[in-house]
């Protein structure tokens, strides 16, 4: 008797199960063409997430809440604001500190250009280890991320000429994210005198007081930029949503992911196609013996389904590998990253398994309901 | 009471072949009519115009009173109408119980109810120990009894017929026949056969003859 039950649950689901099961080479092509595709662009959706929390990690590492820089400028490093401005800031009530940040690029021994940060004297990012004590960066002297160390090969000791200035590498510094790591840390004032910008800094990062409320920080922004009408003041994820390369990155991975969904739709509508057009025959039988147009659309839908649904899982593991390998060959640059998997991955994943399912069972249905069934059945 | 008529039907295939010229017949519900005649009379386009699977290039077409082209196309073939194909067409990669499951899909949910109707069905035609087995393995008389189960299921109000024995050996012809016999006699529904063998044409109650697409003698 329970054999008789187990049998008789048979539905659309099972014959669907059937139809795969006697193709079993095309379904497989399918459903790994449509994984690799959403893979793919997983990976480079999930690189460019991960880096933008590495970046804000950096970010918070240093408490910094908003960022000050010269407004209209393409390329916030262009930013040239007054280093006086940073005590008026300060001033501010709800403002806990602040750090000014001259950045540039220099020419290094006349031959290529490198970032590099100028950072004043008090601050820890200028200060490191010397015969066991914390000593600060003398005139001459500058630090090295690992990156720019691995890209450029140098190592502690090296000479460098900046700008026709002479400089030695003393250190290594450990970068909070992965663009500092590919730049040279230098006293301000010696910065300022490379780039004729005495005086000057590119941005003024602010820590606000701790608990302090949306509407206090809408406050202190308003007061920072009645300072000069030349300031503007942004959060961070304002920042690195400007930020070129993680845009670059994100819209790549973006592009990546809306032009695999078009080729798994194609690959899936084709595969259908070719699934139908091989069981003209069954599908005329079924519409003969009284299936609706509803009823074999369904059972297109559901096999569509079926394989963008395998797709999706296959492609999210694939996915999450190609990120591990994409992160750990940046780490091996010297970029620290994380991996990040959000919940948001996983949804657009699942949306775009339905959306290729759907779109994908477009073509296959539009065929399979104007088949003929006379004709079909006399072939 | 009429329950099929057929006004100057014609049939006409890309402008030139004349499959069926100026038929007009009618059949009474609960007749059983052998449609008799050689090939390429018209006796298959015959049974697709009325089962819906081909549209008659002109003339009138009534089934149940109602004109075909009002009918619901799906609704027709699957609660008015049961079709036997010379051919079988079977799904082979399935048992004969999933063939005959198949046809109850769009008027029972319950997959349960499906697989016993269809099982107690197919025992009944003498395939019970068949059941489970996929269609391909089966002989042609089997296969035909399996899609003779799958044609009557949903119990239609008209079982056309196009050829059922045109595929089988005559022992097999000889269970079909038998098996089609007592389907008449216990059921009050409409038949129509089309067929050169007059054996099959026996146990109808009335024959059509047809030549070149012409009802000649009814």
């Amino acid at each position: 008797m329970n054999s008789d039950v187990k049998n008789s649950l048979y539905g659309m689901g099972s014959l669907i199960l059937d139809n795969i099961r006697c193709r079993p080479l095309r379904a497989f092509i399918a459903i790994l063409s449509i994984a690799v595709a959403l893979g793919g662009a997983m990976t480079m959706v999930g690189t460019s997430e991960s880096l933008e929390s590495t970046l804000v990690l950096g970010y918070e590492s240093r408490q910094v809440d908003l960022m000050v820089m010269q407004a209209n400028k393409t390329n916030p490093m262009t930013s040239r604001i007054d280093t006086s401005i940073s005590d008026e800031i300060l001033a501010i009530d709800g403002v806990e500190s602040v750090q000014a940040l001259l950045a540039d690029s220099l020419l290094v021994d006349s031959n290529y250009s490198i970032m590099v940060y100028g950072w004043p004297s008090s601050y820890q990012e200028v200060q490191y280890q010397r015969d066991g004590k914390r000593v600060i960066l003398n005139h001459g002297e500058i630090l090295i991320g690992h990156t720019a160390a691995s890209l450029n090969n140098l190592s502690i000791g090296d000479h460098l000429e900046l700008n026709f200035g002479e400089y030695k590498i003393v250190d290594y510094f450990e970068a909070g994210n992965f663009f500092e790591s590919g730049v040279l840390f230098m006293r301000l004032d010696d910065l300022q005198q490379l780039t004729s910008s005495v005086g000057k800094v590119t941005f003024i990062f602010v820590a606000l007081d701790a608990g302090i409320t949306d509407q206090q920080k809408r406050v202190v922004t308003h007061q920072i930029e009645q300072i000069s009408p030349i300031l503007k003041v942004v959060t961070t994820d304002e920042f690195l949503a400007d930020n070129q390369l993680t845009s670059a990155v994100r819209g790549l991975g973006h592009v990546i992911l809306i032009s695999n969904i078009l080729l798994s739709i194609l690959i899936v509508s084709t595969i259908m196609v070719l699934s139908v057009s091989e069981r003209r025959n069954e599908i005329a039988i079924f519409r003969a013996i009284g299936w609706s147009a509803w009823q074999i659309s369904w059972l297109v839908i559901l096999e569509t389904t079926v394989i963008s649904a395998t797709a999706a899982v296959m492609g999210g593991l694939i996915g999450w590998t190609g990120l591990e390998i994409s992160l750990s060959h940046l780490q091996t640059l010297g970029v620290y990253t994380e991996s990040v998997v959000t919940i948001e991955q996983a949804v657009w994943l699942v949306l775009s398994a339905i959306l290729i399912a759907l779109f994908g069972a477009a073509l296959p249905i539009y065929y399979a309901l104007n088949i003929s069934i006379h004709e079909a059945l006399r072939e | 009471m009429t329950f099929i008529q057929l006004e100057n039907i014609s049939c006409v295939y890309n402008g030139v072949i004349s499959a069926l010229a100026d038929v007009s017949l009618s059949i009474s519900e609960g007749e059983t009519v052998a449609l008799l005649g050689p090939s390429g009379s018209g006796k298959s386009t015959l049974l697709n115009l009325i089962a819906g699977y081909e549209t008659a290039t002109s003339g009138v077409l009534k089934i149940a009173g109602k004109s075909i082209a009002e009918w619901n196309k799906d609704t027709f073939r699957r609660e008015l109408i049961g079709f036997l194909f010379q051919q079988f067409h079977l799904l082979d990669h399935l048992s004969a119980v999933r063939n005959v499951e198949l046809a109850l899909f769009p008027t029972c949910k319950d997959a349960n109810q499906r697989h016993l109707k269809s099982s107690r069905l197919l025992k009944e035609v003498g395939l019970l120990n068949r059941l489970n087995v996929q269609t391909k393995y089966l002989s042609g008389g089997e296969r035909q009894r399996v899609a003779f189960c799958r044609s009557i299921v949903n119990k239609p109000r008209l079982l056309l017929a196009d050829e059922p024995t045109g595929n089988l050996d005559s022992a097999s012809s000889e269970t079909l026949l038998k098996t089609l016999s007592e389907y008449i006699s216990s059921h009050q529904g409409t038949m129509i056969v089309a067929t050169h063998d007059t054996e099959v044409a026996k146990i109808c109650s009335r024959v059509i003859y047809l030549e070149d697409g012409k009802a000649v003698s009814q």
